[in-house]
Parts: C-alpha cells; sequence; structure tokens
C-alpha cells in the first residue's frame, strides 16, 4: 500500500489519493447510461445472416423471400456493398483482409454474409432464416499445424493496411498463411558450449479465450445533415472515425464517432468490431441503423490469440542462463487484426525478464479458418510467459536451486540490457518478487500434505512493453466557478481512467476531489487519441493531461500577474487560488476569472498533446535500442492445493505485485491487479473456446466457463511497487494488464511443487491434471 | 466430432453390404431419414429431420461414394444444409463389414461437422443423440437383415412434439414392450412429514 505525504500547507495532494471512482454510484444502482441506453433516431433493426461453412466460395446469395417479408425494409449482400465500395469495404488495422459482409468467399463459420434492415428485431430475424446461400466448399485450415504446411490458403494475397506503415514490405506477398514474423537474434545460442550445459524445453500450449465482457457490442449510425453520425462501444474512437471516413470515402469531419463508459471490454472492442458495417449500411440505405451483438454472435467478434511455443532454455555449471530459444506460432484467425503487432510486441519478450546473452525466437502469425483473434488483455504476452516462466521453473529444479531465488539471481535490472536491446528503466521485478515471496511466505516451510489433498507453492515474473510509438491529446476547460473539464478521448471500461485522470488535473491546479469532470469521447469535441488499450493512457494520456494542466496552470498565473502587478515567477498556484508570495494576497480562481473576462460562467482553454517514439527494430534481428517508452513488470505467487482424486486445483492464497512507476489512485491500481489476477486464475484453470472444424462448440454462456466468485482465493492481496518513471506523469505508468501475465505459470508452478506433474497446456482442467498424474505414476 | 462404434447383426457379410447400399432399406432404418434415392452408382440424396435437444433440423443432403470395396468397405461424404436453422453438416464416414459367426460385425467410423446454431450445441449433447440415434439403427438395420430388403414405407412424420426421439418406424418393427406406470416417488420432504406422522399416529 502506499502511503502519500501531504503538500506544503498541509494540503492533501490529488496524486495518490485514493479518489472513489467516477461514476461508481450510478453504477450500483443502475442508473449509469451506456450506449445501449442512450436516446437515438428511430432505427431499423439489423440481423445477420452468417456462414455456415468454415471455408467456401460464395456462388449466389438469394435474398428474394427475405427481402418480401412484411417489415423487412432492405437487405443487403456483401455483393451489393463491394459494387459500391470495393475494396474500400476491406478494413483491418494491421491488413485490410476484413470485409464488413463477405463478398466472394467465407473464411470461417459465423461470417456476416447479409444483413437484413426491418421495422423489429424478431422480423429481422425471421427474413434472415429465408436468405440462401449456394457455396462452393473450399479446403478449411482449421488449426496452425495445416496452415504451416502452406496447401491451402486463407487469403490469396497480403494486403497491408495504411495504418501500420511498417508492413508496407508485404504487400502482394501470395501462397502463405503466416502474415507476420518476428526474428529475434541475439548473441549466438548454436555457439553456446555444451559441456555442463542443462537444458529444458517444452511445447507450450494456450488456448484461445473470449474476452466476455458483460456489456454486448452495440452500434447505432444514421444519418444527419449529410454526416454520418455513431454512437458506439468502442476503445478506439479515433480509429473508428478513420476507419470508416476511408470506407465510405468521406472527410473526417464528416463521420462523428460517439461512445460511453463501456460494460468492460479487455480487448474486445476495439478497430473493427459492429462500426464498418453499420457505417456501410446508414450510408449506403441513407437511413438510421441499429445492431446488437447477441451473446453468441459476440463470442465470433473476437478472441484472444490461441498460441503455440516451443521452446528451451539452457543454464551454464554455474547457474548462469546462457541461452533462450521460443518458436511462437499465433493463431490470429481468418483476419488479421492487430495480430502482426501482438505477434512482434509478445515475440520479443518471450525468452522473459531475465539477463540471457544469446536468444533465438521466431514469433509468427497465423491465418486459420476460424473467428478473427484480436486484441486481450496482456497482448499475447500470457502465452509467452506461459512458456519462459515454465522453462525458467523446471531449470531450477534441475539445478536444484529454489525457483524464487534462481529467478531472483537472473532478473533483469534498472539499466541492463534486455535480450532485445532495449534498456530497463523502471522495472522493478526484484521489487515485484520480493514482494509476493514475502506475502505467502516463501521461505517458511510448510506441509505438503499425504493424503488427498496436497498442498504446492508457485511464482512467477512477466514482462511487457507498452505500445509504441502512440499520440495522445488533452483539451483542459476551466470554469470561471473553479470547476474543470476534461476532453480526452480516452475510454473508461472499468480501467477507472475517468477517475485518474481529474486526478493528475487536480494535482497541477489544486482542485478539489469531484471538480473535473471527464467528457465522453467524441470525435466532434474530444481531441485524437490513438487507443484506449495496452495499458497505455495513464502514461500518455496521462502525460497530455499534465501538459494541459500545467498549460492552464500558467494561463491563471500570468492572469494573477497581471492583476497584482507582480512578476509570474512570484504567483503559485494553490488550493485557495493563486498567490503572490511579494503581495501576500491570493486571487480565488472565481475572482481571477471573472475579473480578466468581466462575466460569469466563462471558460479559459487549454491543450496539449503527447507523443512517443520509438526506433523500430531491426527486421534481420528484431532488436531495437527503443522499442518502448517502458515497460510493466510483475509477478505472482500462490498456493494452491491439488485433490488427487479429480485432479482439481484451489487456489487458496495468491499474491500479485505490479510496478506501476506512481500510483495515481493506489486503490484504482490495487482493483486493476486484482481484476487481472482473477481474469487470470479463470484462463489458467478452464477458461477456453472449444472449437470442433471450425465451429465454436461452447459459445454461450451455458458452456462458456468463467471465473466466478468461488474461484477467487481466500486471501488475495495485490501489491503496488512503485519506481517512478523519469517521464511518467508523476512517475506513472499503466497497470491494466500487468496482473494477468504472469497468472497462469504460477499456478502451473505450484501443480509442480504439490504433486511432481509439469503440464504444458492450458487450462489445467481437473481431467488434464489427472491425466498427467496417472502418466507420471502420481498415485 | 469423431464417433465410432460395432455392433453384430445376423446375417451374411453380402447381404449386410448389400442393405447398405440399398436405399429404400436405408430410408427405414436411418432415424429421421424422410427421403432418400440414388440418383446413380455413387451418389444419393435424400431429407434428414431429426432433433437433437429441442433442435429440430431439416436438412436437405447429398451423399457420395468415394470409395467401394464390396463386400468389405465402403466410404461416404454425406453433405446437408438446413437453411431455416442457418446450420449445415458434414459427414465423412466409412464403414466396414467383416464375417463373425453366422452374422457379421459392422464397423463404422464417422467425422461429423456440424456448422451453423446446431454446432453451438456441444459436442457432449451431440454425442448423446448420437448414441440414442445408432442404438435406433442398429435395432431398426437387424430386423431388416433379417426380413430382407424394405419395401418403401410411408413416410411418417418426425420429431414430434415433445418427443425427441422419435423417429421414422421400420415397417417390421415390433410392438414396443409397455412399461408399467411407475410408482410415483414421494418427495424427501413428504417422506419426513409422513415419518412424522406415522409417530404421530403411533
Amino acid at each position: 500500500m502506499t502511503e502519500t505525504a501531504l503538500r506544503e500547507g498541509g494540503e492533501e495532494p490529488a496524486v495518490g489519493a485514493r479518489w472513489q471512482r467516477a461514476a461508481a454510484r450510478g453504477k450500483v444502482r443502475g442508473t449509469t447510461k451506456y450506449v445501449a441506453d442512450l436516446p437515438v433516431p428511430p432505427c431499423a433493426q439489423v440481423a445477420v445472416y452468417r456462414s455456415t461453412r468454415p471455408h467456401a466460395r460464395i456462388l449466389a446469395v438469394d435474398v428474394t423471400q427475405a427481402a418480401a417479408l412484411p417489415g423487412v425494409q432492405a437487405v443487403v449482400t456483401g455483393q451489393d456493398l463491394f459494387a459500391l465500395l470495393g475494396e474500400r469495404l476491406l478494413t483491418g488495422p494491421a491488413f485490410a483482409d476484413q470485409p464488413a459482409l463477405a463478398y466472394d468467399r467465407v473464411r470461417y463459420v459465423g461470417e456476416p454474409v447479409a444483413a437484413v434492415l426491418a421495422r423489429d428485431l424478431a422480423t429481422a430475424r425471421a427474413a434472415v432464416d429465408l436468405i440462401a446461400v449456394e457455396y462452393e466448399d473450399l479446403e478449411p485450415v482449421y488449426d496452425v499445424e495445416t496452415a504451416l504446411k502452406g496447401e491451402f490458403f486463407v487469403h490469396d494475397v497480403l494486403r497491408p493496411s495504411s495504418v501500420f506503415g511498417d508492413l508496407s514490405h508485404l504487400r502482394g506477398k501470395r501462397d502463405t498463411n503466416v502474415c507476420y514474423e518476428y526474428n529475434l537474434r541475439t548473441g549466438d545460442v548454436d555457439a553456446v558450449p555444451t559441456d555442463g550445459v542443462t537444458t529444458v524445453s517444452g511445447e507450450f500450449w494456450s488456448p484461445p479465450v473470449a474476452h466476455v465482457p458483460i456489456e454486448l457490442p452495440c452500434t447505432t449510425a444514421w444519418v444527419e445533415d449529410d454526416r454520418l453520425e455513431i454512437l458506439t462501444t468502442t476503445q478506439t474512437p479515433s480509429y473508428v472515425r478513420q476507419a470508416v471516413a476511408d470506407l465510405l470515402d468521406l472527410p473526417l469531419n464528416k463521420v462523428r464517432v460517439r461512445t460511453s463508459v463501456l460494460g468492460g471490454s479487455f480487448g474486445s472492442k476495439m478497430y473493427d468490431r459492429l462500426e464498418p458495417l453499420a457505417a456501410a449500411l446508414a450510408w449506403s440505405q441513407q437511413t438510421a441503423v441499429r445492431l446488437v451483438a447477441t451473446r453468441e454472435e459476440a463470442f465470433l467478434l473476437t478472441t484472444r490469440h490461441g498460441a503455440g511455443v516451443t521452446s528451451s532454455m539452457s543454464a551454464d555449471a554455474d547457474g548462469n542462463i546462457v541461452a533462450a530459444t521460443a518458436d511462437v506460432a499465433y493463431d490470429t484467425g481468418a483476419f488479421a487484426d492487430v495480430g502482426p503487432r501482438i505477434t512482434a510486441k509478445s515475440g520479443m519478450v518471450a525468452a522473459g525478464p531475465y539477463r540471457v546473452e544469446n536468444a533465438w525466437i521466431r514469433s509468427r502469425c497465423i491465418y486459420t479458418n476460424k473467428p478473427s483473434a484480436g486484441p486481450f488483455r496482456g497482448f499475447g504476452v500470457p502465452q509467452v510467459t506461459w512458456s519462459h516462466e515454465s522453462l525458467v521453473d523446471e531449470l531450477a529444479r534441475e539445478l536444484g536451486e529454489d525457483p524464487a531465488e534462481f529467478r531472483r539471481r537472473h532478473l533483469l535490472r534498472e539499466g541492463d540490457e534486455a535480450p532485445m536491446g532495449t534498456v530497463m528503466h523502471s522495472a522493478d521485478f526484484v521489487g515485484c518478487l520480493d514482494a509476493v515471496t514475502d506475502e505467502i511466505g516463501w521461505t517458511t516451510p510448510y506441509e505438503k500434505g499425504e493424503g488427498r489433498w496436497r498442498r504446492g507453492r508457485g511464482v512467477a515474473v512477466g514482462m511487457k512493453a507498452v505500445l509504441t510509438p502512440t499520440i495522445a491529446n488533452a483539451v483542459i476547460q476551466l470554469n470561471q466557478d473553479g470547476s474543470a473539464t476534461l476532453m480526452i478521448s480516452t475510454v473508461d471500461m472499468g480501467q477507472g481512467s475517468d477517475t485518474i485522470m481529474p486526478q493528475i488535473v487536480a494535482e497541477v491546479l489544486h482542485l478539489d476531489e469531484g471538480s473535473v469532470r471527464v467528457v465522453a469521447a467524441d470525435t466532434d469535441t474530444t481531441p485524437y487519441d490513438t487507443i484506449t488499450a495496452g495499458s497505455r493512457s495513464t502514461y500518455h494520456t496521462g502525460n497530455a493531461v499534465r501538459a494541459a494542466a500545467e498549460k492552464m496552470r500558467d494561463k491563471l498565473v500570468d492572469l494573477a500577474a497581471q492583476r497584482l502587478g507582480v512578476a509570474a515567477s512570484d504567483c503559485k498556484v494553490t488550493s485557495g487560488g493563486v498567490m503572490s508570495t511579494t503581495a501576500q494576497e491570493t486571487v480565488s480562481i472565481s475572482d481571477l476569472m471573472h475579473g480578466h473576462f468581466g462575466a460569469r460562467g466563462t471558460t479559459l482553454t487549454a491543450e496539449a498533446n503527447f507523443t512517443t517514439s520509438w526506433q523500430p527494430y531491426d527486421h534481420e534481428t528484431g532488436r531495437s535500442r527503443q522499442v518502448t517508452e517502458h515497460w510493466f513488470a510483475g509477478a505472482v505467487a500462490v498456493e494452491i492445493l491439488v485433490d488427487t482424486m479429480t485432479g482439481r486445483v484451489k487456489v487458496e492464497q495468491l499474491a500479485v505485485a505490479g510496478d506501476v512507476g506512481r500510483a495515481i489512485n493506489p486503490t484504482l491500481v490495487e482493483q486493476q491487479l486484482t481484476g487481472a489476477a482473477i481474469m487470470g486464475i479463470g484462463h489458467a484453470l478452464f477458461d477456453e473456446l472449444v472449437f470442433d472444424q471450425g465451429q465454436i462448440v461452447n459459445g454461450t454462456l451455458l458452456d462458456y466457463q468463467l471465473p466466478s466468485v468461488r474461484d477467487v482465493p481466500a486471501k488475495l492481496t495485490a501489491h503496488v511497487i512503485e519506481s517512478a518513471h523519469r517521464t511518467g506523469p508523476f512517475g506513472a505508468k499503466g497497470v491494466g494488464e500487468t496482473g494477468i501475465l504472469a497468472i497462469a505459470p504460477a499456478i502451473a508452478n505450484a501443480v509442480r511443487d504439490a504433486v511432481g506433474v509439469r503440464i504444458t497446456r492450458l487450462p489445467l482442467s481437473p481431467e488434464r491434471v489427472l491425466e498427467a498424474m496417472t502418466e507420471a505414476g502420481v498415485s | 466430432m469423431k464417433f465410432g462404434s460395432s455392433f453384430t447383426v445376423p446375417a451374411a457379410s453380402t447381404t449386410v453390404f448389400d442393405l447398405f447400399l440399398d436405399a429404400p432399406t436405408m430410408r427405414a432404418c436411418i432415424p429421421g431419414c424422410e427421403e432418400l434415392e440414388r440418383t446413380d452408382e455413387t451418389h444419393f440424396r435424400g431429407r434428414l429431420v431429426n432433433t437433437i435437444a429441442h433442435v429440430r433440423f431439416n436438412a436437405a443432403f447429398s451423399a457420395e461414394i468415394v470409395g467401394l470395396d464390396a463386400p468389405h468397405e465402403v466410404r461416404a461424404v454425406l453433405q446437408g444444409e438446413d437453411q431455416r436453422l442457418g446450420s449445415s453438416i458434414k459427414v465423412q464416414a466409412t464403414l466396414t463389414v467383416q464375417p463373425d459367426g453366422d452374422g457379421s460385425l459392422v464397423t463404422y467410423a464417422m467425422e461429423l461437422a456440424l456448422w451453423g446454431k446446431l454446432g453451438r450445441l456441444g459436442e457432449s449433447i451431440v454425442q448423446r443423440r448420437t448414441v440414442e440415434v445408432e442404438r435406433q439403427f442398429v435395432e431398426a438395420f437387424t430386423r431388416a437383415c433379417t426380413a430382407g430388403p424394405v419395401e418403401l414405407p410411408a413416410p411418417v412424420s418426425v420429431g414430434a412434439r415433445g418427443s425427441e426421439g422419435a423417429v421414422s418406424a421400420p415397417p417390421s418393427a415390433p410392438p414396443a414392450p409397455v412399461r408399467s406406470a411407475p410408482e410415483r416417488r414421494m418427495s424427501p420432504l413428504r417422506r419426513l412429514l409422513a415419518w412424522f406422522r406415522g409417530r404421530g399416529a403411533r
């Protein structure tokens, strides 16, 4: 827990304070307005006909019966939209490979092929049942092993989008299912002497999982005054505006994208989800349309990448880690989405947060005929952490060393160069590890048990880079009464940005809790922001907000200096207003602005931009001196019980720690760490999307298992580690993903400790644990 | 989804093999097969109506014999689509017949793909239904092996309301044994109350 020192004059600082979460009361009372609750014009309800084939050519789409159904306003096919928009119909952040409606081929079971606009949803759905599509089956590619054989291809040609410029060299590449490959070459793993070297290796698998936020995706689009209005559940309003403007060939000022607070997302509501289809339908039909995904449809919109990692780790006779290798294969499904970024950002840390002189990593993003995988809390890093934290644990055991102490000896420290060539700063892995091992009493003896239940302890460390480069902007409007309005395009989806951004403003301008309000993202009024994702907002948007607040502070100081006839350097902002030390006088913000403008209700505006840069990694070696703006460091320790009769794993105690640089709001940081840990328990023990020949067979909440309150450990503690970042706002960094990175390997390492079996495939279901114990002869 | 099983029938393997390729016999024996005709040496077409977990599907299908080693093995691919249900089905099946004493041992392996809404039901539900369908098929086919090729029966409605297991009745089907109505079971709470009443009565 962090403590905050009082400021000069006994004033309690805003940064570091445990302010109440914005809109907390409304969420508890059910009065918060989510996107689907907000008023919109009368709309046509949209239902979607979805492909019943995993991979097929569309020969004909017969909509005659559907269009004739009373109440149906229009039936639009992919071919209709393609005739209107051409290849602009293909959107996507990395590759322009995703049609709003399939027009020539379907690439997964459930892909939208046609849309019905009707006066009500029941009619629209009834009409969908009357659509007949004639297919010519193509050979499906169900998994990455088949995809890598290169016999059948999900796409004929790679089409890099204009969003990620560094992928342009892949344009026109044919006959491949590998849409992106990242390679890291550090030192020479082949030149490592073999004498006295201990090597452990494994084949690790993390299955695809679903995000399952409570709020379902909803998009409403309509034409007003010859421009397109979109109200949608999105983490990326600025991206959506650009994507829709490109799709319809409209100037940016003719597209307005609004959102509201989101009822959870975890990466599921970003980039191209319902918006391109809603926009194309509204614009082509010149009418208002509303799409709300059903729960079953939400399972099809995006998933977390299933990933296989074949890897090894070697230590010399002195116990130094001398080499690490990893061959990573991400199953991105039918569309690349942001898979290439995930492939690189996670591939670069696949050797783990350790001092490793020789590393060989290949990380590939691979198309298959399944629903598209996209961003998910952790951005692909949990999948490689599953590999390197299992390996390092096994290596320590092979060498007869304590797994925590072995890690502690090899973890990267401040100033160390990580295997991908970037120097570490503000990533206190050792502090995180110490916090969690102390919490569970790692060094104290414990009873392992000899009967049905066996006890074990496990630890793991995670490392992730923040999204870089990105752009953030902030506009502060200070009102004459001393309250402020903050305009940013960061979307609060539970992470608490609507709480901490006002804290940053309040810290600079010495305002009280509740005096700064955040305007919901609206591309007509809130400024450009790359994205609300990847734990980037506290750092990036936070820095823009801080800079805007500092500009506002300077404006107030100038106004006060003019009014009091003193030098600006003599004035400073305090909780009572602007004070002159020479004049020994304080002018309140209210009086200062009223005096300046001569009216009540006036506003003063300040804006700022914060943009980060990076040095793109070398295509041959994958190395970069500055691959990221900052790092996330986290650690997890658990104590578990294994039921040797059933294979069930019960997590009794879990400690999670994250280095956040500086906690703007420690309560929200603890909640982020805790929430991520609970989500991670699901991924470790039962979360899994099951596919059968391209068909999701558990894509309903009846069949898909999520953590419930009964899965929460009896003792769960979150530890905030503060290793201030030199350029973070007040030293702060993000924390949304840190807690989830190392959960699964920590639990698997504890299973290894309890019953002596090393399991390399997730989830650690009772069947899998029992099977591993049976194979190992553990009674 | 992969399924496989074996069963024995009381007929020579040549008889069994011929019956498998006889459309009227198969129509009578396959639960829910409302239509089946052989369009040429290697192709069939028909309609399958059945119910899984209260979801009724009605799919026109085509089947192609892709490998034939009479009277030992036949390989076929079946594809069908229920447009209204937004679902399609594909079955790749291999069936072998071996002499087994006076009868024959029939072994089959199926790779079943269910795509769309039907596919969401999940393997456990489909597998349970498949076991039931297999049992009905084996019963009907055993009767057919005994009685010989089947004459075309009149279509019988399938998947009657509330009767998931209802299938086309084979022409020679004997009447099902009539079970006596089970004794109505008393709930634990009622039993406890009755026990207390009994004590009070003593």
